[in-house]
């Protein structure tokens, strides 16, 4: 195949492409408007426009490129993006408590973002060998291992938000094969760890020990004899719940740093603290409500005029959105970046090679999880976490490397159309 | 499409719908987070009013304003500065600039807070200057009072911070304002502070004003206080002063046909100029510490003292109206008068039979003792005559806050029938007991005021006015209270033979010594025994020196009523006091310079140390 890399113009899927571009754009707006409001003098916005100007040059490179190819470097890849993750205990910046910047020069990296990228390739490698099935037990903790060494890695930043996005591969997983069991186990965790934190540890344990009876009483009398083994099942379930519980209780008290503390409470409702994590919070609920139906136009808005929100160009971009174009035009923008996901999962879906189809799953889950939690916790749905919405947020790396990440994949995506 | 994927676009559409919902909830519905919007969005600034100026009834000033000024630092904008220089401008020592800086620090990085003490415009203006060369310093400025005149300190009051309580029961104040705390001041306070401006901003979240709300359009300007003309004459009240230097007292000058007064003395006072500084706390301290001399305590409105003989008038009066004293009647006076086995001296010089014509203007203690005693037996009991004679002694307005127009005052005391009650036990006393009535020095206890405006009620035939300090409130008409004429319960009728005898006071009695010519004065000298315990021991000191008087006697335009403790008897030091004010307020001038002189000399301040001195607690 003399022409491999070239691929027919009407094969790219320019849809995603064209979304791609709006959500961009929406996000330059956003980041030019708090730059205004702020007075911040363009600061932010220059930046990021630098950066969407780079993406493009990226994108105009991988046009050219032989994208086939990345897979036999993947493992590459993969491993290099550990060695960054690790160098930060050496040569990292740290930037409030957290050490999870490379700075060169006036430029700040987080080999975090470029992580999420290389470990979609590794996974991907490690799930399309040929041999390789999750249905074996084996194979399911390699593949936990290879997605959990980096997620590790930034917990010991410590950036808790970004190790949850490291969920978004269990998605993959799922895909993949992985038992549906596996993800409503950690989903019960989650769950456990917290109503223990909300009505404390002594009476979840009541109440699962007395379900655990409960439930035993019912099937003993239900079930025939020779199917008893269901009663040891639920008992090491319970009994795994009940440990669970119990080391939940102690994490939350003693392992978690107060101020993780306080953001889990306040989101339980356990706690009003008007003027701390709350204020945070309590502010960014004010620009949402103040929105309205039309927003208060651009430009506009107590909130954002008055630059009460912090971070209010990255991780908050979404409060700038809420009040300057209100109800109407937040629901629109999570219809778009929703309609962008379905697109891309469609796209993977679509895949006939394996490793692409990976590689598309893996980017539409990143990018779900990152809007979702952003902007469930901006509207205090979700404990306060650090992270932006990808594209529009403020912030050079996340939008150069999952923009590199899109045209790999969309270029994939047109690569195999062309050879087929 | 995978079925995997499929459950996956499932949850996500139900994460959708949830954050849709929650959206809905906030932008759409009314709720807390809208208000808190709003309030997020304004800084509200209020304008302080300039508080209304003080004149006397011939428009002197008195009380105006003068700015002081104060030095703010905003942390988060200074710069290193030229510590030195800053020192020696505004008089701070390095340490308690440092120790403010940081206090100022922890408040907040983003507002004023004072680092200097205030100054006054000639002080701050070498710092103003230069001002510029410390970044973050700012002088802000603000009002205090200025007084123009050394008197009058009583009547006019002064200016406090406000306090917590006043804080919180009265929107108008915010931390840092001034209210008056005394006289005119408080009593005025809601005329003289105006009403206050207010200046709407847009603010960011560190609580700086950005810009104006609305270009202004809710901005309200304020509304300055009203000027307040008194009652008080300032060269009268000055006068009196002169004449009351070193004596303790009061001397209340009141025109009979207003009710104005237009002199309130208390002496001693102080000179209200001291305030011109903004450091009043240090005043007050050391005025409230001087026990000797207590110049911030009013005695024209707060000392209590036995009226003494011009009490007399009034039995007079009460005696006419009941009948048991006429044209004809004659009591015996033989240097005394014995009742039980007790015996009241009198220096009326009779030694025969005492007409009423005689026994005022030589004071017959034994002519007002046995009238009083007729008095109480006309009655079927002794306790229903002294309560008959209580609703007279009343009606001249004595036993009651009169109604004048400052922040305090004293009953005094008019014992009636309850009293005695009380005093003695149901029946068990006689109307001998009580006798010292008559010549005014039992239980009654009045103050100057409203010995005043007993006077004046006498120089009215019958009726008088609520004794006020204020003659006009900016352009605003008087409360009508103080245009209202009381009456007292003696017919018109009655007046005549009491002046007539007040009269003679001046002419052949115990005031003859003090006739002013050219003009007919009325009077009654009093004199109050008085005691006080030295180590245990009941020691009498020097008489209070009393004086009622009004003039002209056909045409009253001003009565004076003068108490000087301890100052002998009421001959001695009041009674030239009163004709030199009579004189100087109606003919401007004074032509006995020596009886001023000697007036003016006489000092009175070792019986007051003494008197201090057996006050205060032995340690």
């Amino acid at each position: 195949m003399p022409h491999a890399r070239r691929i027919n113009f009407k094969h790219f899927d320019w849809l995603t492409f064209g979304l791609y571009l709006v959500l961009v754009a929406t996000g330059l707006a956003l980041i030019y408007s708090v730059d205004t409001a702020h007075g911040s003098g363009g600061r932010f916005f220059y930046k990021q426009l630098a950066w969407a100007a780079l993406s493009l040059a990226a994108f105009v490179a991988v046009w050219y490129a032989d994208v086939k190819k990345i897979r036999q470097w993947s493992s590459l890849i993969y491993l290099g993006g550990l060695l960054l993750l690790a160098g930060l205990f050496v040569a990292g910046k740290e930037v409030s408590g957290a050490r999870s910047w490379y700075r060169i020069g006036g430029f700040g990296f987080q080999p975090a973002e470029f992580m999420k990228l290389a470990t979609a390739l590794g996974l991907a490698k490690l799930l399309s060998e040929r041999q390789f099935d999750l249905r074996q037990k084996g194979a399911v903790w390699k593949a936990l291992l290879l997605v959990g060494i980096p997620a590790f890695l930034i917990l010991l930043q410590p950036d808790l938000g970004s190790v949850l996005i490291f969920g978004a591969f269990l998605l993959v997983l799922y895909r993949e094969g992985l038992n549906g069991w596996y993800l409503f186990l950690i989903a019960w965790v989650a769950f456990l760890f917290l109503l223990t934190v909300k009505f404390g540890s002594t009476l979840i344990l009541l109440w699962l020990g007395a379900t655990w009876l409960l439930s035993a009483l019912v099937i003993a009398r239900q079930i025939k004899r020779h199917r008893r083994y269901f009663i040891y099942l639920l008992s090491l379930f319970m009994g795994a719940s009940m440990l669970f519980v119990a080391a939940s209780h102690y994490g939350y008290t003693r392992v978690l740093k107060p101020h993780q503390q306080k953001r889990i409470a306040l989101l339980l409702g356990l706690i009003r603290d008007e003027k701390g994590v709350g204020y945070h919070l309590k502010q960014s609920l004010i620009a949402v409500s103040n929105g309205g139906l039309k927003g208060q136009g651009f430009l506009q808005g107590v909130q954002l005029r008055g630059n009460y929100i912090p971070e209010q160009h990255t991780d908050y971009i979404f409060t700038a959105l809420a009040e300057q174009a209100g109800f109407a035009g937040a629901v629109a923008f999570l219809i778009v970046y929703l309609l962008f996901i379905v697109r891309l999962f469609m796209l993977a879906e679509r895949q006939k090679q394996p490793f692409s189809r990976i590689v598309g799953y893996s980017l539409a889950a990143l990018l779900l999880f990152h809007l979702l939690i952003n902007v469930m916790m901006v509207l205090g749905l979700f404990p306060v976490v650090g992270i932006p919405i990808i594209f529009v947020s403020y912030g050079g790396s996340s939008l150069f490397i999952f923009s590199l990440f899109l045209f790999l994949f969309l270029k994939m995506d047109a690569q195999e159309k062309f050879i087929f | 499409m995978s079925k995997q994927t499929r459950i996956i676009l499932l949850w996500t559409f139900a994460a959708a719908l949830l954050i849709i919902g929650r959206l809905a909830a906030l932008q759409l519905s009314d709720n807390r987070y809208k208000k808190f919007a709003r309030i997020n969005s304004l800084i509200k600034e209020r304008i302080p009013p300039v508080r209304g100026k003080i004149y006397d009834r011939n428009g002197k000033l008195l009380v105006s304003n003068q700015p002081v000024y104060t030095v703010y630092v905003i942390p988060a904008r200074t710069r290193a500065f030229d510590t030195l220089k800053f020192l020696s401008l505004t008089g701070l020592d390095r340490e308690t600039l440092e120790k403010r800086l940081d206090k100022a620090r922890r408040y907040s990085p983003y507002k004023h807070s004072p680092v200097a003490e205030e100054l006054l415009m000639d002080e701050i203006a070498p710092l103003k200057e230069v001002i510029r060369e410390f970044p973050g310093f700012v002088i802000k400025k603000r009002y205090i009072r200025k007084y123009h005149t050394r008197h009058a300190a009583n009547v006019l009051g002064y200016l406090r911070t406000v306090g917590p309580d006043l804080l919180k029961k009265d929107p108008f104040y915010e931390p840092g304002d001034l209210t008056g705390a005394a006289g005119i001041e408080k009593y005025y306070e809601k005329e003289l502070r105006g009403k206050k401006g207010v200046r709407y901003f847009n603010r960011d979240k560190f609580n700086r004003k950005t810009t104006p709300y609305l270009d202004g359009a809710w901005d309200t300007l304020p509304e300055p206080g009203k000027d307040l003309t008194l009652a008080i004459d300032i060269d009268l009240q000055a006068f009196i002063d002169t004449l009351m230097e070193g004596k303790h007292g009061a001397v209340v000058a009141m025109d009979p046909r207003t009710g104005e007064i237009l002199s309130l003395v208390s002496a001693p006072s102080y000179d209200p100029t001291i305030f011109n500084t903004p450091h009043r706390r240090t005043i007050l301290k050391a005025l409230l510490s001087d026990r000797l001399h207590k110049p911030l305590f009013d005695r024209s409105i707060l000392g209590t003292y036995p009226p003494g003989s011009p009490f007399k008038l009034i039995n007079a009066l009460i005696d006419l109206q009941e009948g048991v004293v006429n044209d004809h009647t004659r009591h015996v006076c033989m240097g005394g008068f014995s009742y039980g086995n007790r015996f009241m001296r009198c220096h009326c010089g009779a030694y025969g039979p005492v007409s009423l014509s005689y026994a005022i203007p030589y004071s017959c203690n034994t002519f007002f003792s046995k009238s009083y005693l007729n008095l109480l037996g006309s009655a079927p009991t002794p306790a229903e005559g002294v309560e008959k004679w209580a609703q007279y002694v009343k009606s001249f307005g004595l036993g009651d806050y009169l109604g004048i127009d400052l922040p305090v005052g004293r009953k005094g005391l008019v014992p009636d029938s309850s009293y005695y009650r009380r005093f003695f036990g149901h029946n068990k006393w006689r109307p001998t007991y009580i006798v010292s009535n008559a010549i005014g020095q039992g239980q009654i206890l009045v103050t100057p005021v409203q010995m005043a405006n007993m006077t004046a009620a006498i120089a009215n035939r019958g009726s008088y006015f609520t004794p006020h300090l204020i003659k006009s409130i900016g352009r605003d008409s008087l409360p009508p209270r103080f245009s209202e004429r009381k009456h007292t319960l003696i017919d018109s009728v009655h007046f005549e033979p009491v002046i007539k005898g007040m009269h003679e006071v001046y002419t052949k009695g115990t005031a003859r010594w003090n006739r002013v010519p050219g003009i007919d004065i009325c009077g009654k000298t009093g004199t109050a025994e008085n005691f006080v315990r030295i180590d245990g021991k009941k020691v009498q000191l020097p008489d209070h020196s009393i004086f009622v008087a009004f003039a002209p006697k056909d045409d009253p335009r001003i009565v004076v009523s003068i108490f000087i403790e301890n100052g002998g008897y009421g001959s001695t030091l009041a009674s030239p006091i009163a004709s030199l004010i009579i004189e100087k307020y109606l003919t401007g001038r004074i032509t006995r310079t020596d009886l001023y002189e000697k007036v003016t000399r006489t000092r009175l301040d070792d019986i007051y140390k003494m008197k201090a001195d057996a006050a205060r607690p032995k340690d």
